[in-house]
């Protein structure tokens, strides 16, 4: 399969000075299309820090990202802007729906900023096969958390992203619900898309494809 | 408390930008008040103040010359009178000095003793070939003390100056269009060829200023056989001054009040919003054990540390913006500046807005202290309030749903630039009206705007004219009181009633609506003793005098208020009993006074009218015979005005904008979350742009249609009866400056947006997402 996102030597540091804390110190990861990769890691790992570095939301000190060809980590806000928007999904522990947009809106959200009237049509059928014909008219504040969440990754998957980056997906929901998002990010590995997950729970981990642990800085 | 204050330093350190934006807010509406204050302080009360130092006599006669003792006799007979100091004046006096000239020179041989002007540099005259000038004069001609001004007069008589003075009574050269020369009597006899002794004024200051009207009656009536005599008190050279300026003066001082209350309202709401924003941590605070009272007090030094400082910037900011322009004007008018009042004022509005910001936080922090933590915890949580608003699926709309979130304080800011707004529209109207006096003499304070030279037969043609909203016979006569043939003025006449032609402000009675009735001038009415109820009997040229029953007592400005305004019909039987009909009874000549529909260019209407042969000339009113005769001889003065006018304007838009901007960088503020996730989609800052540059238009959009609205049906109407003292207006945003007032304030809505773009996409996204 090929390698859909590539991070080398990469390097986070927070704070100067004697309070400087090097978060990560020189990681290397490889994510290729339809795996999907667990990184584990007490709090306060960097496996987060990782994640935003390789979804182009944070830049890194030191280090090399690549995504589907493009190099990410001097790339400027445009450019980083158009890759998030083109070739990466996100999902959030917290889901971050916007409160004021109904489910359906949350999802097309994407699609409102590329104007692509397939990813409308994408997302509308996303909201059909995730069953969230229920929630798609409503605020989020009426959702339970698992609706939330599996509006979240319609709204992920809506333009088509080469690379998913979920971190802690499953954090705020119940073991039902946890399941069944586990069950969908799965499922789009399986589409061929390569799927980063941050978590600590077990029944995420045992589902991936491949397990990194991220220990003083490092992936090992 | 030092924790608390602590805390409150690391937070503004933390969030430096937030911070910034906060204290701008504070100097912008500063600066508003510091301009405020300074117009308010600075020409508010500047003739009682500069009379007061100058020590202006309650009452001014002038007469033809007479030997001094004779007219001391007069006064002698006259109650009430504490002292009376005798000039001789020359009009008409050709002036030179350092390559100046003017032939309209005022000379005043003055005697030692109470002279009723302030000396400003130099000494008040000791003796012959001395002389005290305006400092208008001075300014205008660059003349320094101990230099000469050349009188002519056989030859030349030199003056040396030795002091410069304010005259409170008259407006300065080059406004008024001969300067004012103090000299010794005798250098001024000899140039006005009388012999000794003789005087031609007398200054009068009463030991009961208040009974001035009685002194009057008593001067009148002492004083006959007195040729030429003309009396002007302190009130109605107050009065005089206040025809000039005083309709912009009052104008300039409201509006800076208003937009003392606008800043002073949004101050009051951005620090309760920055309270608001802060709820979390002041729920984690009193979690933490720290007590109510310790946190409203450190709230209140926290504020205090913060504003003092940018209120006094601001203010001091706004001092300056309009300093200049105030002071000008005030020289332009022969008052004083207002000195170490101004400054006190200025300071008590560093404390008064540093208090208001204070109270302002100390409020709804108090308010906040006083509910339980974990209520308070939950206070900042807008998702819990969202509203799903149905609007098209547009990403620009977005912001349109973030901002109406807070529906109270989008509408608050909505109704704020609104006010504000409709303020700017109404200053500006102003400004517009008094710019086009120089090219284009539109008449203020009248009701109609041209007088055509055409007989009544052309009435209906020129009624059918573009741009003409009404048109009617006019006459105007110079008549004599039957009663004091010595006494002449204007018998003005209508083919309507004088009110919907001509409407001077009513000081007693009520306005001339039947043909038997008459409006008589403030001036007339002192001149001949009228009251509302008595009769007007005016002699005609013709010898026939017809008779009017004095309706009320009008501020006119025509004629030093020797007027009277009558319908025409008695007029014209009396002109003509036979009863030929207009253009001329005889030699009576008719006119047509023409009102405009709102918004008409007079230029255009006039331009018509000479097309089809009929020339026109301004009504007259402030505008033509006062402020554009100015403008002739000082272009500068209506510049000034206005540029004051403009500074106010642009100061108000400029708050306007920051309130916008307020606004949009509070919703972003507290939607950072939100603003990180769409970001975190893939938004750049175009997207972004176009969120907020839509609520910022959406918002400004409003805030004109209300501000539209507010202009036409209350400020405006507002502002003409808040000069109603002064002179009639007619005030209306036309389209064009309602098209560049909507134009101005989406271009600055649109570069707010950008800054604030630029401050959010200069945020790492993470930033965002980590905001709890």
């Amino acid at each position: 399969m090929s390698v859909v996102a590539r991070g080398r030597g990469l390097v986070r540091t927070f704070g100067s000075g004697r309070a400087a804390l090097r978060v990560l110190d020189g990681v290397d990861i490889e994510l290729t299309a339809g795996e999907l990769v667990a990184v584990v890691g007490r709090s306060g790992s960097g496996k987060s820090t990782l994640l935003h570095l390789l979804g182009g939301l944070d830049r890194p000190d030191e280090g090399t990202i690549e995504l589907d060809g493009a190099r990410m980590e001097g790339a400027r806000e445009r450019e980083l802007a158009r890759l998030r928007r083109e070739k990466i999904g996100f999902v959030f522990q917290a889901f971050h729906l916007l409160p004021e947009l109904s489910g359906i809106e949350n999802v097309l959200l994407p699609a409102r900023i590329t104007r692509d009237r397939d990813a409308v049509k994408r997302g509308r059928e996303l909201v059909d096969r995730l069953g969230l014909d229920g929630a798609a008219g409503r605020l989020p504040t009426v959702l339970s958390g698992g609706e939330q969440q599996r509006l979240a990754i319609a709204r992920a998957l809506v333009n088509d992203p080469l690379l998913v980056l979920a971190d802690e997906p499953t954090g705020n929901l119940d073991p039902d619900s946890g399941a069944s998002v586990v069950d969908l990010l799965r499922q789009v590995a399986a589409d061929g898309k390569a799927v980063l997950v941050v978590t600590h729970e077990p029944s995420v981990v045992e589902r991936a494809d491949r397990i990194l642990r991220l220990e003083q800085g490092k992936l090992i | 408390m030092g924790a608390v204050l602590a805390y409150a330093w690391a937070r503004a350190r933390a969030h430096r930008g937030r911070q910034v934006l906060a204290l701008l807010g504070v100097v912008a509406a500063a600066t508003m008040v510091g301009a405020s204050i300074t117009i308010a302080g600075t020409l508010n009360g500047g003739f009682d103040r500069t009379a007061q130092r100058a020590g202006l006599p309650d009452v001014l006669a002038t007469f033809s010359p007479l030997p001094r003792a004779q007219v001391a006799r007069v006064v002698s007979r006259l109650a009430n009178i504490r002292d009376a100091s005798y000039v001789l004046q020359h009009a008409g006096a050709q002036i030179s000095a350092v390559g100046n000239y003017t032939d309209h020179g005022k000379l005043y041989g003055i005697s030692p003793g109470r002279h009723g002007y302030v000396i400003v540099a130099g000494h008040d005259i000791d003796g012959p070939g001395e002389a005290v000038i305006e400092i208008g004069l001075a300014r205008d001609w660059k003349l320094q003390l101990g230099q000469y001004i050349n009188v002519r007069y056989n030859g030349g008589l030199p003056l040396r100056i030795v002091g410069m003075v304010v005259p409170p009574d008259t407006v300065a050269f080059p406004l008024t269009k001969g300067p004012r020369v103090y000299a010794d009597y005798e250098d001024v006899r000899r140039i006005e060829g009388v012999p000794p002794g003789y005087v031609s004024g007398v200054d009068l200051w009463l030991a009961d200023p208040r009974l001035v009207d009685v002194t009057l009656a008593q001067a009148r009536s002492a004083s006959f056989g007195v040729a030429g005599l003309q009396l002007v008190t302190r009130s109605g050279l107050k009065l005089l001054i206040g025809q000039a300026a005083g309709i912009v003066i009052a104008v300039v001082v409201a509006f800076s009040l208003i937009a003392l209350l606008v800043a002073c309202v949004m101050l009051s709401a951005s620090a309760a919003a920055e309270v608001q924003r802060r709820l979390t941590a002041v729920g984690l605070l009193r979690a933490v054990g720290i007590s109510a009272r310790t946190l409203v007090a450190a709230a209140a030094v926290e504020a205090t540390l913060f504003t003092l400082p940018a209120a006094t910037l601001g203010v001091l900011g706004g001092w300056l913006a309009v300093n200049g322009s105030a002071g000008r004007l005030l020289a332009s008018l022969n008052e004083l500046p207002p000195g170490t009042s101004l400054t006190l004022l200025l300071i008590g509005s560093v404390v008064g807005l540093t208090l208001l910001v204070v109270a302002a936080t100390c409020w709804p922090a108090w308010r906040a202290t006083q509910r339980s933590p974990v209520e308070v915890l939950r206070g900042g949580d807008v998702g819990h309030g969202a509203r799903h608003l149905r609007l098209p699926p547009f990403l620009p709309l977005l912001g349109v749903r973030l901002v109406l979130a807070r529906p109270v304080r989008a509408a608050a800011t909505v109704a704020v630039v609104g006010f504000a707004v409709s303020v700017v529209l109404a200053i500006l109207s102003i400004a517009t009206v008094l710019q086009n006096l120089n090219e284009q003499p539109l008449s203020v304070g009248k009701r109609y705007q041209l007088l055509v030279y055409a007989p009544s037969s052309q009435l209906e043609e020129i009624r059918r004219l573009p741009g003409v909203a009404a048109a009617t016979p006019f006459y105007s006569l110079e008549v004599v009181d039957s009663f004091a043939l010595d006494e002449p003025f204007t018998l003005q006449a209508f083919g309507a009633p004088p009110p919907a032609y001509e409407a001077p402000p009513l000081v007693a009675g009520h306005l001339a609506y039947k043909p038997d009735e008459a409006e008589v001038g403030l001036g007339l009415a002192e001149a001949l003793g009228l009251h509302p109820g008595g009769v007007l009997a005016a002699q005609l040229p013709n010898g026939r005098e017809v008779r009017f029953r004095v309706a009320g007592i009008v501020q006119s400005l025509e004629d030093q208020g020797r007027v009277a305004y009558v319908e025409s019909p008695r007029l014209l039987a009396a002109w003509n009993p036979t009863g030929v009909r207009v253009p001329t009874f005889g030699g009576l000549p008719g006119q047509i006074a023409v009102k405009l529909k709102p918004g008409a260019s007079s230029a255009a209407v006039t331009a018509a009218l000479a097309r089809t042969g009929k020339p026109s000339t301004s009504s007259g009113g402030i505008a033509g015979q006062s402020v554009q005769g100015w403008a002739s001889r000082s272009s500068g003065f209506i510049g000034i005005l206005v540029a004051l006018l403009r500074t106010v304007a642009v100061l108000d838009i400029c708050v306007c904008l920051y309130a916008v901007g307020q606004a949009l960088a509070l919703t972003s503020q507290e939607r950072r979350r939100a603003l990180a996730v769409i970001r975190a989609q893939g938004a750049g800052r175009l997207h972004l742009f176009a969120v907020f540059g839509v609520v910022a238009g959406f918002l400004v959009l409003l805030a004109w249609i209300l501000a539209a609205a507010l202009e036409r049906w209350a400020v405006a109407p507002g502002v003409a009866h808040l000069a109603a003292s002064y002179v009639v207006l007619s005030l209306s945003a036309g389209g064009q400056l309602l098209a560049v007032t909507l134009g101005g304030l989406l271009l600055g809505a649109t570069v707010v947006s950008a800054l604030l773009v630029r401050a959010i996409v200069r945020q790492p996204v993470v930033t965002g997402l980590r905001t709890d």
